[in-house]
């Protein structure tokens, strides 16, 4: 469990930054957590405060129980060791190879010329990169860098993987792929992984938790779905923008202003029940027509969610709105679009 | 055209030469590595940053590579008695040729370690690493392509350096070409000589870059 309590950094300089502003923020074992912000809203300063990369100025920084900040700089490795970092540009050494790159931080760790090689060899399979054990960074594309960054920082049986921009230099397939393997070691080894990314789709694909951050401090905090459904901050919507269309678009909407008569309302669904056949219970249940005029469905995680506009006619309009939100959709009336 | 005692002579002064350099290369090295490792990693914002050890040895660099070498040779002669016995010969030019070249040889070490990605070191330092292992296994492996530039053109300046300590009593090249070319005016040997030399400058940078290109996986 990594704990954040009061957080705040300040970089000093000829202009005071303050980065990171009474950051409270609790990430569970197993979890995948998501930090999403705009550039320079604070998120490298956030994760790199997890490891001591930059020491907070004030309040208190824990890791499974351990409180960072009351560290002798031995301890403070050694606690390191327990934390995986993946980057943005990789940074590998590019005058080891493959292998060599893997087997760092158990050189480091003094583990036995023998043990590192079969360690090597395992992490090589997990990130399947086995026929690359002999090359170096420099001949490799930019999805494998990163998964030899990923095997480096899993080497030592790491608990937690703390993941800066991981995704950030990839194309989206690469991208995705990488998400994958990352989805993959959190299943398989149950590790807790802190990604800091500025594309909602990261956030949308594999991440448990995600937490919003705009100058240095958190505005909003919670489980994807709901936050990717109900974002009540600015800059949560904003992100949310390009990737769920909870919105009817502008020319639609002019489309739907045309047609009289009955009701138009928008109605936002999530996770079990978009199972049940709900629109059809309603009518079969009440006096009324539905018309389905605009609809988008999407996927996060396993989670379907969506938003549908339907025109209802008929003297049970009422009550038939009623139904759908004690189904617990949200309903929204738009006649006046 | 020459007559057999000319190229035993400078066949002898090659080897004078080659030895003094070699010698003064290694001693530089040696000595300079770890001042430039500590001028770098005692700079801001470095691993081990320490304001007035890093200016007080920057400024101690700086002194050492701004005196002329010929008057570096002559203000240290007791010191060169005193280390190894006698201030003339080539032994005793290795004292003032390995001494101006340690602050030359510690900067281009500090240039050299400074191009290390600081992504890769701070990399490192999430790993848990040391600051020695740091060094040992980050900056000097990263950098060792550079490093081995860093050493050829430390040795190359100091053919040209050996040559003026030949002049004035060190023997190898120089000291055949001034005791002969000049002060015996057989123009003939000073140009031998001064062909010898541009060869091995020419022949020491070539190696020192094919190493280089060989070491270097950017
Ligand atoms: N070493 C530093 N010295 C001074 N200011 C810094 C330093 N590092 C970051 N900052 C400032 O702190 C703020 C937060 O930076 P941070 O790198 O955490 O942002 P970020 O969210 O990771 O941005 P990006 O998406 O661009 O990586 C920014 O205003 C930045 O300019
Ligand atoms: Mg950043």
């Amino acid at each position: 469990m990594i704990q954040f309590e009061n957080v705040t950094k300040v970089y000093k300089g000829e202009n005071e930054v303050v980065a990171l502003s009474d950051v409270d923020l609790t990430i569970k074992d197993g979890e995948i957590f998501g930090i999403i912000g705009l550039s320079g809203a604070g998120k490298s300063t956030l994760v790199r405060c997890i490891n001591l990369l930059e020491t907070p100025d004030k309040g208190r920084v824990s890791v499974n129980g351990v409180d960072m900040l009351s560290l002798t700089s031995r301890r403070l490795r050694e606690e390191r060791k327990k934390i995986g970092m993946i980057f943005q540009h990789f940074n590998l050494l590019s005058s080891r190879t493959v292998e060599d790159n893997i087997a760092f931080p158990l050189e480091l760790s003094k583990v036995p010329k023998k043990v590192r090689k079969e360690k090597v060899a395992e992490l090589l399979e997990l990130v399947g990169l086995t026929d690359k054990a002999r090359a170096y960074p420099s001949q490799l594309s930019g999805g494998q860098k990163q998964r030899v960054g990923i095997a480096r920082a899993l080497a030592n049986d790491q608990e937690i993987l703390l993941c800066d921009e991981a995704t950030s230099a990839l194309d989206p397939q690469t991208t995705r792929s990488i998400l994958d393997l990352l989805k993959k070691i959190n299943k398989e080894r149950g590790i807790t992984i802190v990604i800091i990314t500025h594309e909602m789709n990261v956030i949308k694909e594999i991440c448990d938790k995600v937490a919003v951050i705009e100058d240095g401090r958190i505005i909003e905090s919670g489980v994807v779905e709901e936050v990717l459904l109900n974002p009540t901050t600015d800059t949560a919507k904003t992100f949310l923008k390009g990737v769920i269309k909870t919105e009817v678009p502008p020319e639609v909407a002019a489309r739907l202003k045309l047609s009289n008569g009955g009701e138009l309302i928008q109605i936002t669904f999530l996770g079990g029940e978009t199972g049940e056949p709900i629109i059809n219970e309603m009518v079969s249940k009440f006096d009324v027509l539905v018309n389905i005029l605009y609809g988008n469905i999407d996927q996060v995680q396993d989670i379907t969610f969506g938003m549908l506009v339907l025109k209802l006619t008929g003297p049970e309009q009422k009550l038939a709105k009623a139904f759908l939100e004690d189904k617990g959709l949200k309903v929204k009336v738009i006649s006046d679009v | 055209m020459f007559n057999p005692m000319i190229w035993t002579m400078l066949k002898t002064a090659l080897l004078e030469t080659l030895y003094m350099v070699g010698v003064s290369t290694v001693f530089a090295v040696v000595l300079g590595l770890p001042l430039g490792i500590l001028l770098v990693i005692t700079s801001e914002g470095h691993i081990k940053p320490n304001k007035w050890f890093n200016t007080i040895l920057g400024w101690i660099v700086n002194v050492g590579r701004s005196v002329p070498f010929i008057i570096l040779m002559v203000a240290i002669i007791n010191f060169t008695r005193w280390l190894v016995g006698t201030s003339i010969g080539t032994t005793a030019a290795i004292v003032p040729l390995t001494i101006s070249a340690i602050p030359f040889f510690a900067r281009v070490t500090e240039q050299s370690l400074r191009e290390v990605d600081k992504g890769i070191i701070e990399a490192a330092q999430a790993m848990g690493a040391t600051t020695m292992q740091i060094i040992i296994k980050v900056l000097l492996p990263e950098a060792f392509s550079s490093l081995v530039l860093a050493m050829t053109i430390t040795a190359v300046n100091l053919i040209g350096y050996s040559a003026m300590a030949g002049a004035i009593g060190g023997g190898g090249l120089g000291d055949l070409a001034i005791r002969y070319g000049y002060q015996r005016f057989r123009g003939d040997i000073m140009l031998i000589t001064v062909i010898v030399l541009v060869i091995l400058v020419q022949g020491v940078q070539t190696i020192g870059n094919f190493i280089a290109r060989r070491l270097s996986h950017k």
